[in-house]
């Protein structure tokens, strides 16, 4: 193609009135030029005619210099906003003269809007920004997992930990830490707090890119045996408790286990942290072999590593596959990877971190664009049934010559002062609703920032404007296409293709509403059944405070268990206390120890029993209020230098002795020192669901406190647990004064109560039902208006054929039967569809579901059906309205 | 859209009014020839020529003429616009209007360098 050609088809870009009556001309004049440049002269010329025509195309569509009837003679010219001040009045006015209509339309769009912005303002904050962490690409996390419990995951050993860093060659840098507490004191103010300590091991500092705003990060010094134990704190640690003063590098209030306190050495930068953990302190943490010499398990180590250069994922992990094979062989006998089921795992740092959020979030985006969609086919088939009204209208204009620019014009502003009407309400209720919604959320999330800022409120005016674009398309494309004799013809037959189109369009509006209201009815039935459960325990007016035993001074277990006897004693002194007394792990809110149990006289794991273990304080089941089965509770009498008791509840005694009582025989707790004597039953309670309301109570055993010396670690951790019978909150308050009074430098925190604490628990079912009725509210309405729409456009085109069937004899009544029967069968394939996907999908959300049955029969029946009464509701006002006109209007096909 | 509207003229449209009132021209003639009169400082593309076309000849300034006599032969396939009477009283008022601006006295102080 030589210049000229290439000119031609650049003249496209000019509107074709112009086109046509100079666009010859022009390309002579472009050959002349071109035939006397030269060289360079080409390139200008060239560059000068892409301008030129960019420029022209604009400016010729907007100047109304251009609108000349010639011009539009030939087929379309400029004036682009020529008379557009009047149009906008024109188009607003109409939309004003009509309340329900632009009600509708603009609550439909800010719905759709509303939804999208909240969902993907959700989304960003979430899970788009990513982690901070160099190289994430080739950084992975490994874990680790058991055959024998599926579904559960298992952070790593000490001591497998050493054999990673020593043996896999995949990898050139391996970082870990794990996780504990700690407490600091306020030498000055006495206030104490427990705070969360990461032990950090390895190349983590480099891992995840920490910084340092003031002080060093830890080096090879600190790893010289014999040099202290340093620390770094986090920049939020260091503004809330140490109120952002200089001068804390060198100190030493950082109490951390049985060692002398950690020294700080540095503050570490905002933002800087352990991917899923919100350690206060990074204590520096030096593997050595004695560390994990005593055993090779106790999984709390979290280690991260990154790929060498030029190794793969896949690599890895035939590499592991491979040494777990040597592993397996050279540990036979102890615990090791590669036997008893007990495998290394392996994946990218983003998918361990990020994946099961990245995951919900695309769900939730694409559910939220779907409605969005809707919203806007919905909007645009009322616009469509507006057109529809002004047909005769439209002809007379076309036929006199306006522009199809003209006549689609007043469409278009109206679609677009709907959308963003529709937008500007929409981002209103997304920032007033989302905080409502995340209230309910369960707290990984709700931790999220979300105020609505700038980049999401230009992103909800770009999708408002999108959305209106869309659904305006339609409607304009249907005025502006038909020839004037059409559309001044009052015709009423009905184009087949566009009514099927639009009752595809309404059967799978109310298809997905069924589904999601489907989805939404079962998740409120199981969190209905799920809220019945009984806990096993007595919540009401009972209080609980944690405790954290500082180190060095409660080393000793027997004055851990002094302390514990002395608050007791103090607490049930204070007015309106019934009982007190102590748990270690509270149900429903930690996770219980996991040990084995074996009878007396047995030997071999093979007989042993899994069970929970709790370290309680005397009185412990009436304070909580659980049923005592048999034999007797824990009581005061049970401490150091009498006999070892425990009690156990109505599963394990179940387990060990089937059809026997369990009082007065012996067990042997496996994960007790050697010396240890056998533990006496002398006490059998009713089953507590600890685990969560929705899982079944496994065997447990509890302890008494006074009786835990050989664990004294385990037991500087205790909750406190009130039954008051006065008001509740004084209640915290005087619990909290009465640790103080025995022991100051204490800290009790996380006052709750009870019912609280069972509330929360089930904080995930309560957000995922809320969100999704949220979401079916809105896919009903929207179906709603869906119908509603389309019944108003298929009416407004029926007009004449009402008018003649009016006129022929048939009632009102029989016309409004005939329009409600169709739309009944449209809602009824729509929502049949939307049952059948259900029944399909639902069985997804077992895994969600509490004594519910994902294909529960009733839901699946009722849902459907209440959506095509909703259906046959919304077909109601414009069939009414349609037979409401008298025959003689219609039949004249005006409106 | 009157005629007055254009007034004043930009200096691109007043010298295509001026090399137009000489005769008939097309597209690429005009250009030729305001580029002659201008000493090469204006030099017209095809679309700003003929937008500015366009605009004369919706407001009657220019039309459509017949190839002059004389006119090359593969010229005679081309549009030729003719200065119509309408267009030539435009001209004159805007001549006039440069005229009045050239005498006064304030430019003319400026083109003698002494102060205003």
């Amino acid at each position: 193609m030589n210049a000229a050609g290439v000119y031609s088809v650049l003249l496209r870009v000019l509107p074709r009135g112009f086109r046509n009556r100079y666009g010859a001309e022009m390309r002579r004049m472009f050959e002349q030029q071109w035939s006397e440049a030269a060289g360079t002269g080409k390139l200008t010329l060239a560059l000068g005619v892409l301008r030129d025509l960019c420029w022209s195309a604009l400016v010729v569509r907007v100047s109304s210099d251009y609108a000349t009837p010639g011009l539009e003679a030939a087929g379309g010219g400029g004036g682009m906003f020529t008379g557009f001040s009047s149009d906008i009045r024109g188009s607003l006015r109409a939309l004003a003269r009509r309340p329900g209509f632009t009600a509708t339309a603009v609550g439909t769009i800010a719905l759709g809007i509303g939804a999208t912005v909240g969902v993907l303002t959700v989304v960003d904050r979430t899970v788009l920004r990513g982690l901070h962490i160099p190289d994430q690409s080739q950084v992975v996390g490994l874990w680790t997992t058991f055959q024998n419990q599926p579904g559960n995951e298992f952070l790593l050993s000490q001591a497998e930990l050493a054999d990673v860093r020593s043996e896999l060659s995949s990898f050139d840098r391996v970082g870990a830490w794990s996780v504990g507490v700690g407490t600091v004191l306020n030498a000055a103010s006495g206030e104490a707090r427990t705070i969360e300590v990461a032990q950090t091991i390895g190349d983590i500092y480099a891992l995840v890119d920490a910084r340092t705003v003031a002080g060093r990060l830890p080096g090879p010094t600190d790893d010289q045996p014999g040099a202290p134990t340093v620390a770094l704190i986090t920049h939020e640690f260091w503004l809330t408790w140490y109120g952002g003063r200089s001068g804390v590098i060198g100190t030493q209030s950082l109490q951390i286990g049985a060692d002398a306190p950690a020294l700080i050495i540095g503050v570490l930068a905002k933002d800087i942290t352990l991917p899923g953990t919100s350690a206060d302190v990074w204590v520096h943490d030096v593997l050595e072999p004695s560390d994990y010499s005593w055993g090779r398990s106790g999984h709390g180590t979290t280690v991260m590593a990154r790929l060498r250069p030029g190794a793969t994922l896949a690599n890895a992990r035939g590499e592991i596959d491979t040494i777990e094979r040597s592993w397996a062989k050279r540990y036979a006998g102890q615990h090791s990877f590669g036997l008893d089921g007990h495998q290394l795992r392996i994946a990218s740092i983003t998918e361990r971190v990020l994946g099961p959020a990245r995951r919900i979030a695309l769900v939730l985006s694409t559910a939220t664009l779907l409605l969005l969609a809707l919203a806007c086919a919905n909007v645009a088939n009322l616009l469509l049934a507006r057109v529809e009204t002004r047909r005769a209208e439209v002809g007379v204009r076309l036929a006199l010559g306006a522009s199809r620019l003209r006549v689609t014009r007043p469409i278009w502003i109206e679609g677009l002062a709907i959308s963003l009407a529709g937008g500007v309400i929409g981002i209103v209720l997304t920032h007033f609703g989302l905080p409502v919604l995340l209230n309910l959320a369960p707290t990984d999330i709700a931790d999220v920032d979300l105020g609505v800022n700038a980049r999401i409120i230009a992103f909800a005016v770009c999708i408002s404007v999108l959305s209106g674009l869309t659904f305006t398309l339609a409607p304009s494309f249907a005025a502006a296409r038909r020839d004037p004799a059409t559309l001044l013809r009052a015709s009423s037959r009905s184009r087949t293709s566009v009514t099927r189109g639009l009752r595809i369009l309404v059967a799978s509006q109310i298809a997905f509403a069924t589904l999601l209201l489907a989805g939404a009815v079962l998740l409120a039935r199981s969190l209905y059944e799920l809220n019945s459960v009984h806990p096993g325990f007595d919540a009401g007016s009972r209080i609980t405070l944690d405790l954290t035993l500082p180190t060095p001074r409660y080393i000793e277990p027997e004055r851990a268990i002094a302390f514990y006897e002395a608050l007791r004693q103090h607490a049930s002194t204070q007015p309106g206390f019934e009982r007190v007394s102590f748990i270690r792990h509270l149900p429903l809110r930690d996770a219980v120890r996991r040990e084995n149990l074996l009878r007396e006289g047995e030997t071999g794991r093979e007989h042993a029993l899994g069970v929970g273990v709790q370290a309680v304080g005397p009185d412990v089941l009436r304070t909580l209020g659980i049923p005592l089965i048999a034999g007797r509770d824990i009581d005061a009498g049970d401490r150091a230098g009498g006999s070892h008791v425990a009690i156990l509840n109505q599963a394990a005694a179940r387990a060990l002795w089937p059809g026997q009582s369990a009082i007065g025989k012996r067990v042997r707790a496996v994960f007790a020192p050697d010396e240890h004597p056998l533990l006496t039953i002398v006490g059998v309670y009713a089953d507590v669901r600890s685990a969560g309301l929705s899982s079944e109570p496994t065997p447990e055993i509890m302890l008494p406190v006074a009786q835990a010396q050989p664990w004294g670690g385990w037991i500087r951790n205790l909750t406190l647990v009130v039954h008051t019978s006065g008001d509740v909150q004084a209640a915290l308050g005087a619990a909290r004064a009465a640790v103080r009074e025995v022991d100051p430098s204490v800290p009790a925190e996380n006052p709750d109560r009870m019912e609280d604490i069972v509330r929360t628990s089930t904080a995930r079912e309560r957000f995922l039902t809320s969100l999704l009725s949220v979401f079916a509210t809105l896919a009903v309405a929207i179906a709603g208006v869906g119908v509603f729409g389309v019944v108003s456009f298929t009416v407004a085109r029926q007009q004449r054929e009402f008018a003649i069937r009016n006129a022929l004899g048939a009632g009102r009544a029989q016309i409004l039967a005939s329009v409600l029967r169709i739309n009944g069968s449209i809602a009824g394939a729509g929502a049949l569809a939307g049952t059948l996907l259900a029944a399909g999908v639902t069985p997804w959300l077992t895994g969600f579901l509490y004594n519910v049955e994902p294909r529960d029969v009733l839901v699946l029946t009722s849902v459907p059906l209440s959506l095509v009464a909703i259906a046959l509701i919304s077909s109601l006002p414009p069939a009414v309205r349609a037979t409401r006109l008298p025959p003689a209007h219609l039949l004249q096909g005006g409106d | 859209m009157s005629l007055d509207d254009l007034l004043p003229l930009p200096p691109h449209m007043f010298y295509v009014l001026l090399v137009l009132r000489r005769g008939p021209l097309h597209g690429y003639g005009i250009k030729k020839e305001v580029s002659t009169q201008t000493s090469g400082q204006i030099d017209l593309d095809p679309g700003g020529l003929y937008r500015m076309i366009a605009r004369l000849e919706g407001r009657g300034a220019v039309a459509v003429a017949a190839a002059p006599e004389g006119a090359p032969a593969d010229d005679r396939k081309r549009v030729f616009y003719k200065l119509t009477a309408a267009g030539e009283q435009l001209l004159k008022a805007e001549g006039r209007r440069l005229s009045a601006l050239v005498s006064s006295k304030a430019v003319r102080d400026l083109l003698k360098g002494a102060r205003a």
